[in-house]
């Protein structure tokens, strides 16, 4: 087996959800388009992000410090947490000596820390979102050259996007280092030196709007009654200071509304007191975006995943601004609202929305025409695939071309589905990829293999497939399937998983029968089987002997077949 | 030492060394099937007690608990006194039926040894056979005869050219050979010859018919006095075909689950983990004298490669009159063999260990333990076994740390052998 690729994702940036997400959205996409390479990848991830929760979720296991919010809440000493924290994130990297090492808006850490290991690991990826003008821009600048790529996180409205790959992208090839690279970037001026390795991209979203549950599926998990209005509201990922106080407002003033349906996504980091009712929904669980398409309307504070998950969801929006060290949140708000994708709602210092504000809004998230405007302009905002195309960019500094070219080419999302509900490891998917080189479009490879019955592991279908003669091409593939569907369907009738199992890895197989014929005798053997109450031990424990030493004669092999058929059947091999 | 005598000496060791490759297979693979063969009855025997263990008598409940036990479902629901009943019924009426049979009825007729219808007919046909291949062989020990007719002389496929010298050479033997054969024309003498092969088809078709009836008639002697014997004793015969059933579904039933059938039933436990045993021995043993082999094999084929070596290099014409170092000579004259006999002499020891090994009773289903390291008590590198490394892949930094003995007379207390 080819060796697992080895990567740790810094995701140390407080104690918010907005980095771990962006983080886990773009090591989702790696672990699809790895495992559509065949390759194993060993993810650890270090983080602050009180949210661990959405790591779990999402199948990724989380190396996590506590935040510098929940160090100063515990009373900690700020120079002992500081010291901890450089140690413990130089040890981690040291020890585990990554293939790849990917970080989150801070190239030299967090707290400075990652200057003294970034020669440690092989390659290297900065995942650049937007920060403040004049938020440590010449410090940034600084770290860049020890990175061998650098993402830049598009804003909805203002994106142009690299595209020297074959993503499904709506803007054409960007030489971006050639042009714009005088200007900041996220308000980031990149040095000459690094300019070849930027690439843009759009936002990165833990789920596209295709990844989405339907509408009626939606409502019905977030408990919303029928004709009632579904307005979502939120204050980020509940750990902003201001998040209880805002959303009590919000709660207060839209709860007595009879035809609105509040839909409250405190967040997974809210410690403030809920507030439950007839027409309130209270969620604190991450991933709820999966349920955006169950929303009529927004308002939310103007968080970069919040936002753009919303805009991408089509949601009409109302955004607001909190105070972030990093985020310009209000800039986000007159961008978006100048481009007519969302609405502005201001909020007081104390967090409050302003009242006449917040009836107008209500007023024009009210009116039909209204949304529907808001919901073109904010899906026209906003360009899909940036976990995708970042992840493809992270790859590209470990893997071969070719390697990734053809898994680019599988990892549609029909199959990446198929392989994530089926849970299969890198192991098997190299197998099966190396069995159906032959077809090289993802969506072709799923539908057949969607046909495998539940009830029969992958694992059994490539112990099948690696008996008939090399599949040379889509024709050899469909009919190889097809012969599977046939036997599976017959073999899931019979036996537990493990039976089957070592049914298939042991069961007789002749070179020189067809493999049709050899699919149809053991339908009917498989069926006597099934109709008899055999065990599957027992059958093959008769298969064997009636095929011993027949496997070189067509006919013979298949008379043996059948002829074990009807021992099986009558419980014993005739006569007296 | 001159190196002529090198020579001579290092041409007789290549050949000793050709000759110990050779014999390779045979020497360890001897061994080693004579202990495969002993740890496969072992394993018929368990296999034999541990279906008896689940079906010791022919009764209903025991039949019902079969599936408890097993995980073996075909008895379930089976009504045996209904099962019986039919399987009588069964044989009465096939009994019946051979009784009535005519073949059956004139069987003493039909195969007496002297006077048997089906015997003298058999006899007669064997011996028209050996009358058409005498006739035959006199024409096929015609020299060039055979040769002629399959080139199809004197017939439309003959394709020699005439002016060839073997045209001319065919004609001459094609004349003495009709005439030998007191023939007009070549053509009568093939006529012949066909005559005979057909003749022969025929009564080889009538000799295979006889023969199918002579086996038929003895048939339906065997199968009647086997439905006797099994009517005499039913209760027993379908318990010995229900044991069968049964022991063909335990021999490759998974052993995990078949311990996890079993709840706990220390007879059933013991016997379980006696067979799992014996079968990682056997895939064990196999491993390690296929291992054992390759690497002498490669040993011995690196010192016959080096050997030749010396021996191409001091073949040469400018060496016809040197004079080797003794020490260097002896030194590449040195048997690999003794070095080998001393590793073998130890891999023995550790193959006995391995195939006489009979504390199954350490084995835990229950805890993630490798066979090869209870067998071994951890103290042999098993890496070369794919179950082996791939366990120690998994498991890094592993150490095996061999479980306390079992408190019970868990082993003690069982006879399985």
């Amino acid at each position: 087996m080819t060796r697992a690729l080895k990567v740790v994702a810094y995701a140390v940036n407080g104690a918010g959800v907005g980095h771990l997400t962006r983080v886990l959205a773009l090591l989702r996409w790696m672990r699809r388009l790895a495992l559509c390479a065949g390759r194993q990848l060993d993810v650890y991830v270090l983080t602050t992000s009180e949210a661990g929760s959405l790591a779990l979720r999402e199948g990724f296991a989380v190396f996590k410090l506590p935040s510098k919010t929940a160090a100063r809440a515990a009373g900690l000493p700020k120079k002992d947490y500081l010291r901890v924290a450089r140690q413990w994130v130089w040890h981690s990297i040291g020890l585990l000596q990554p293939d790849l090492l990917v970080v989150d808006t801070f190239p030299g850490g967090t707290f400075g820390e990652l200057g003294p290991v970034l020669d440690v690991p092989a390659r290297k990826l900065f995942v650049c979102r937007e920060v403040k003008a004049g938020f440590d821009a010449a410090g940034f600048a600084a770290w860049l050259p020890f990175y061998d790529r650098i993402v830049v996180v598009g804003e909805g409205g203002v994106v142009r996007h690299s595209s020297d790959n074959d993503f499904y992208l709506s803007t054409p090839a960007d030489p971006f280092w050639e042009e714009t690279v005088e200007e900041p970037v996220n308000g980031i001026v990149f040095p000459a030196a690094v300019r070849s390795r930027v690439r843009r991209v759009p936002p990165i979203l833990l789920r596209e709007p295709e990844e989405l549950h339907d509408r009626t599926t939606a409502r019905r998990r977030l408990g919303i009654p029928d004709g009632a209005l579904a307005l979502w509201l939120s204050a980020g990922g509940g750990g902003d200071a201001m998040a209880e106080r805002t959303l009590a407002a919000l709660v207060a003033a839209l709860e007595p509304l009879d035809d609105i349906h509040l839909v409250v996504g405190a967040g997974p980091l809210f410690t403030g007191a809920p507030r439950r009712g007839r027409s309130i929904t209270w969620l604190t669980e991450p991933l709820v975006v999966e349920d955006f398409a169950g929303l009529d309307a927004a308002i939310s504070a103007a968080g970069f995943n919040a936002t753009h998950e919303l805009l991408a969801a089509g949601v009409p929006t109302a955004l607001f601004a909190q105070e972030k060290i990093a985020d310009d949140q209000a800039a986000r708000v007159a961008r978006l609202a100048a481009a007519g994708a969302v609405l502005p709602l201001l909020l007081d210092a104390d967090g409050t929305p302003d009242a006449a504000g917040l009836a107008a809004v209500i007023a024009d998230l009210r009116q039909p025409e209204v949304r529907a405007r808001l919901r073109a302009q904010a899906q026209s905002v906003v360009v899909l695939g940036g976990a995708r195309q970042s992840a493809w960019y992270a790859l590209q500094l470990v893997l071969d071309a070719g390697e990734l070219q053809a898994a680019t080419a599988r990892a549609t999302m029909r199959l990446c589905r198929w392989l994530e509900r089926r849970r299969l490891d890198a192991e098997s998917c190299a197998r099966l990829w190396a069995l159906t080189a032959a077809v090289t479009d993802g969506d072709e490879l799923a539908e057949w293999l969607e046909a495998i019955p539940e009830g029969v592991t992958l694992e059994d279908m490539l112990t099948f497939l690696r008996r008939l003669p090399r599949l040379a091409n889509i024709a050899d593939l469909e009919h190889a399937f097809g012969l599977w569907q046939r036997l599976a369907e017959a073999l899931k009738a019979v036996g537990d998983e493990r039976a089957r199992t070592m049914f298939l890895r042991q069961m007789p197989w002749s070179r020189q029968a067809a493999p049709e014929d050899q699919v149809r005798v053991l339908t009917a053997f498989l069926s006597a089987v099934g109709t008899a109450g055999e065990s599957l031990y027992r059958a093959l424990g008769v298969l064997e002997r009636h095929t011993a030493g027949v496997e070189s004669d067509p006919w013979q092999w298949l008379s043996a077949v059948l002829k074990a058929a009807e021992e099986v059947r009558h419980g014993h091999s005739g006569g007296a | 030492m001159h190196v002529s005598q090198f020579l001579s000496l290092a041409q007789q060791r290549r050949m000793e060394l050709q000759r110990a490759l050779a014999a390779l297979p045979t020497e360890l693979m001897g061994r080693h099937r004579e202990r495969e063969k002993a740890l496969d009855q072992l394993r018929e025997k368990t296999l034999d007690a541990l279906a008896e263990v689940n079906l010791p008598t022919l009764d209903q409940a025991t039949l019902d608990a079969v599936e408890r036990f097993t995980g073996y479902g075909r008895f379930r629901g089976l009504n045996l006194a209904a099962h019986l009943a039919a399987e009588r019924e069964r044989l009465t009426q096939r009994i019946a039926v051979i009784m009535a049979d005519e073949r059956f009825v004139r069987r003493e007729e039909l195969l007496d040894p002297t006077a048997g219808v089906l015997t003298l007919r058999a006899r007669q046909a064997r011996e028209e056979l050996a009358l058409i291949e005498s006739g035959l062989q006199r024409y096929e020990q015609e020299p060039d005869f055979l040769d002629l007719y399959r080139r199809g002389y004197r017939t439309p496929s003959y394709r020699q050219s005439v002016l060839s010298l073997q045209y001319y050479k065919d004609w001459k033997r094609g004349d003495e050979i009709t005439e030998k054969f007191g023939c007009k024309t070549f053509s009568e003498v093939r006529a012949a010859y066909e005559n005979l092969l057909r003749g022969k088809a025929v009564c080889q078709q009538t000799l295979k018919s006889i023969e199918d009836d002579i086996r038929q008639v003895r048939e339906l002697i065997t199968e009647l006095n086997t439905a006797h014997q099994r009517l005499g004793n039913l209760p027993q015969a379908v318990l010995g075909d229900f044991r069968r059933m049964l022991r063909e579904h335990l021999a490759l039933a998974d052993r995990k689950q078949l311990f996890q059938w079993a709840g706990g039933d220390r007879v059933r436990e013991s016997l379980i983990k006696q067979l799992d045993g014996i079968e990682r021995q056997i895939a064990y043993t196999k491993a390690m004298v296929e291992h054992r082999l390759e690497e002498e094999r490669r040993y011995l084929s690196e010192q016959l490669t080096r050997l030749n070596q010396k021996i191409a290099k001091y073949s040469r014409q400018k060496y016809q009159n040197a004079w080797l170092s003794p020490n260097k000579a002896q030194a590449w004259l040195r048997d690999p063999r003794e070095r080998l006999a001393a590793q073998r002499e130890r891999f023995w020891r550790q193959y006995d260990r391995v195939a006489t090994y009979d504390r199954y009773d350490r084995y835990d289903f229950a805890a993630d333990m490798l066979w090869w390291d209870v067998i071994t008590d951890g103290r042999l590198d098993g890496d070369f076994i794919p179950e082996v490394y791939q366990y120690r892949q998994a498991h890094p930094g592993y150490t095996y740390v061999r479980p306390p003995e079992p408190q019970s007379t868990y082993y003690q207390g069982i006879d399985v052998s």
